[in-house]
């Protein structure tokens, strides 16, 4: 058993290493042996011995596991599992996957192998992709995933980031930016501070740009998603309608815990009870007294309902939809935006009133 | 238009029976103060402290900062708010440097309208006020009273102190002169201009809006250009809820101090154009044209450099007025807050103008820090309400704060050094 606080083998005074290649890096083949599964050598193998030079005196590289990229690719899933069986019986206390540079097949499987290592053996695990490599995307969130070059010729480089990091990780050291350290963001933002004010960074970036020399913005716009609106309703006097809104009202002790802020939650709530019983607004990017007057004015269930007596359309949805839109990330709105749509077409709503706030 | 700014270091500030300045100490006659803040019958009583760094104090409920300062000729002290309304940015003002003033609401719970400023500790490294001694103004309100009656008491009682801060300084004491004007053209040098989104109606408590222009609320004005120097001197103002724009920034203003600073040497300042984020789509798109004409063919500016206040609308209405002046050929930087920490560099914006190529990072205002328990607490009690998502921890015990609660730590206009990083 390895040492808690330092990972290391009481026998040696150092951290049990456990490495992943593929067959070609393995020594085993090209890619004719590319379907061959799982096997373990012992110590460190070909480009492996390149880490375990780097972390001599601190690591040493106990076993080299290595399995054909066509097997892992055929179902990735399941030979994660049986990968991961493995490398738990040599104990490591520390894992490295690749580097994989551009290799797709490779790539996905080094992530994979490394995020499954790091979430379920709970040791750091650290693998090399081109930012490019689908891998890098798929898995930059859930294991350590160096930037590389695009081949092979970058593997010492490669080699050399990937064991500085894991020498940082092992001895608990403060972890500097993606950008310093040389891996790919893993999906948060910190305030770091920077020599200048955003003032003066921000004039001399404008003087750059008006004498049309180059300069680099700090922030990118974001690409949006086309969305193609739904045809007009054909038939709105028989089409059932609902509202949806992203101004926070929920039931006075807020059941369902959305956030006044960055919010995730949405729910749905019954119009009836909700005019008729204390609510409150979760939502911290608006002064709501309006709305708490009148909740009409978020809910306009005053006119719909005048309209749906007079025919105007067929029926309105007796519940709503609520969340709270408040500095909310596109990919949160959309996973959110997903789970309504669903539910009104379940319920054969045509059209829906959405308010913001 | 030129405003000569005389500044005096303050290194100190004590209690004292006169008050005056004497070898960069600044003492304070408590009573003749009291007397002049407690005037006001919004309030039972004013507590008035003097923190350092390093002291073991926690400052809640601020709701403003401002620098002391004082008009010594040509003008009046906050014209609109004290003094009566004449232009400011002229004549001479006298400013005490080094210290500031700051004003606490115990009255309002509006939520996250308020900050904090910790004397020692994560607080104090981060935020720019706990570097600093502060002379705090803490009235106690008497019975119920509407909330913004009170809050407009509470500016009054701060500025008023500020301008009786600075009136011990006399002319002898003055060790620096900063002399601002743009009268001087340089037509080697490009043209740049700022645009300063001042506010943001959807912040409006009860739906009122605050007086943040010479005393005047100006929530429905169109864009208008005002001269640089009445932003300097007392014109512009913090709106009622802190929101990392506070006085004492406006009146350094991180941009327009520079911008003057450069002028002559690599630019010209072609002015200043203020603006209020609309909150409907045809007047957003009126204010984006007004912008950009005013920038293009009254100031002429070849560049413009703009900011925004707090809030999702104004990053939409700053969008659209720099894509018009990008337009008219005006090139245009503008300066973004991120709010999300779970989010990336390239998700945080909400135009996608591609002439839009050149944006600041001004920090991360979600992102939360853990400040330790503090002995002492000002403007509040140990029971205050510090607020977080959940509104639920007091200011007595260890607390974790959003960045954009620790005053001086983030700001709108560009004053703080924190950028955010992809981590």
């Amino acid at each position: 058993m390895n040492n808690e606080s330092t990972g290391k083998d009481p026998q040696n005074q150092k951290w049990r290493i456990v490495c992943y290649v593929n067959q070609f890096f393995g020594q085993v083949g090209g890619e004719e042996k590319a379907d061959c599964g799982f096997m373990v050598k012992q110590g460190p193998v070909g480009p492996v011995r390149l880490l375990h030079w780097f972390l001599e005196g601190d690591g040493e590289v106990v076993a080299t596991v290595i399995c054909g990229d066509n097997y892992i690719a055929r179902n990735l899933e399941q030979a994660v599992e049986e990968g991961l069986k493995i490398i738990a019986d040599l104990q490591p206390s520390l894992f490295f996957s690749g580097p994989a540079f551009n290799a797709g097949r490779y790539g996905v499987a080094c992530g994979a192998i490394a995020s499954a290592v790091q979430e379920r053996l709970g040791i750091p695990a650290i693998t090399g992709l081109f930012p490019e490599n689908p891998g890098a995307e798929m898995y930059r969130k859930r294991a350590w995933v160096v930037k590389t070059g695009g081949n092979a010729a970058h593997m010492k480089e490669a080699m050399g980031t990937m064991a500085g990091m894991a020498r940082k990780l092992m001895k608990k050291e403060p972890l500097g930016s993606p950008a310093k350290e040389g891996y790919l963001p893993r999906g948060f933002l910190k305030n770091e501070a920077i020599g200048k004010t955003a003032a003066i960074r921000g004039i001399e970036m404008l003087l750059d740009k008006v004498a049309s020399r180059p300069f680099k913005t700090e922030l990118q716009i974001p690409t949006f998603e086309e969305i193609e609106p739904a045809p007009p309703i054909k038939d709105i006097k028989a089409a059932r309608i609902a509202m949806v809104s992203d101004g926070g009202v929920v039931p006075k002790g807020n059941p369902d815990g959305m956030k006044v802020s960055q919010n995730t939650v949405w729910a749905s709530y019954n119009l009836g009870d909700i005019f008729a019983k204390p609510f409150q607004i979760v939502h911290s990017g608006y002064h709501p007294t309006e709305v708490r007057e009148n909740l009409n004015r978020l809910l306009p269930l005053d006119v719909l309902k005048e309209m749906e007596a007079e025919g105007e359309f067929a029926s309105l949805l007796p519940v709503f939809f609520s969340c709270s839109g408040n500095t909310t990330t596109v990919q949160s709105a959309r996973d959110m935006g997903r789970g309504i749509a669903q539910k009104l077409v379940d319920e054969g709503v045509r059209g829906v009133i959405l308010t913001s706030t | 238009m030129k405003l000569r700014l005389e500044s005096v270091k303050i290194t100190d500030v004590r209690f004292g029976s006169k008050t005056s300045i004497s070898n960069g100490i600044l003492y304070v006659n408590k009573h003749e103060l009291n007397d002049l803040v407690c005037a006001d019958e919004n309030f039972t009583n004013v507590n008035i402290e003097i923190v350092k760094p390093g002291d073991n104090a926690r400052i809640v409920n601020v709701v403003d900062v401002v620098e002391p300062r004082c008009k010594i000729s040509g003008g009046s002290d906050f014209p609109g708010v004290l003094g009566k309304i004449v232009s400011a940015g002229r004549g001479t003002t006298r400013a005490l440097k080094g210290m500031a003033v700051v004003l606490c609401d115990r009255h309002h719970h509006w939520i996250h309208s308020k900050a904090l400023i910790d004397m020692t500790g994560p607080g104090a490294e981060l935020g720019r006020y706990g570097k600093m001694p502060n002379l705090v103004i803490d009235p106690i309100p008497n019975g119920e009273i509407d909330d913004l009656d009170y809050a407009y008491s509470v500016r009054r009682a701060g500025f008023k102190a500020a301008v009786y801060l600075a009136g011990a300084a006399g002319a002898d004491q003055v060790e620096d002169v900063e002399v601002f004007d743009t009268e001087t053209i340089h037509p080697d040098l490009p043209r740049i201009a700022y645009f300063y989104q001042i506010y943001s109606p959807q912040h409006d408590p009860k739906g009122i809006p605050d007086p943040i222009f010479y005393g005047s609320p100006i929530s429905l004005t169109l864009p208008l250009v005002v001269h640089p120097n009445e932003i300097l001197d007392g014109a512009v103002l913090s709106g009622y809820t802190i929101r990392m724009m506070e006085t004492y920034s406006i009146q350094n203003h991180p941009i327009v101090t520079e911008l003057f600073r450069r002028h002559g040497e690599d630019l010209n300042f072609a002015g200043v154009v203020l603006g209020v984020c609309s909150m409907e789509p045809i007047r957003r798109t009126l204010g984006a044209v007004m912008v950009g004409n005013l920038v293009h063919e009254t100031l002429k500016a070849d560049g413009v450099i703009m900011t925004k206040p707090l809030g999702g609308a104004p990053n939409v209405d700053l969008g659209v007025a720099a894509s018009e002046c990008e337009k008219l050929g005006v090139k245009t930087v503008l300066l973004l807050q991120l709010l999300n920490t779970g989010a990336a560099l390239d998700s945080e914006v909400l135009f996608n103008d591609p002439a839009l190529n050149a944006i600041i990072n001004c920090g991360i205002i979600f992102e939360t820090q853990e400040l330790p328990e503090l002995k002492k607490i000002i403007g509040g009690t140990a029971e205050t309400p510090v607020f977080n998502d959940s509104c639920k921890q007091l200011a007595g015990q260890p607390i974790v704060v959003e960045k954009r609660f620790i005053c001086g730590c983030l700001n709108q206009l560009g004053a703080s050094t924190a950028a955010a990083v992809e981590y």
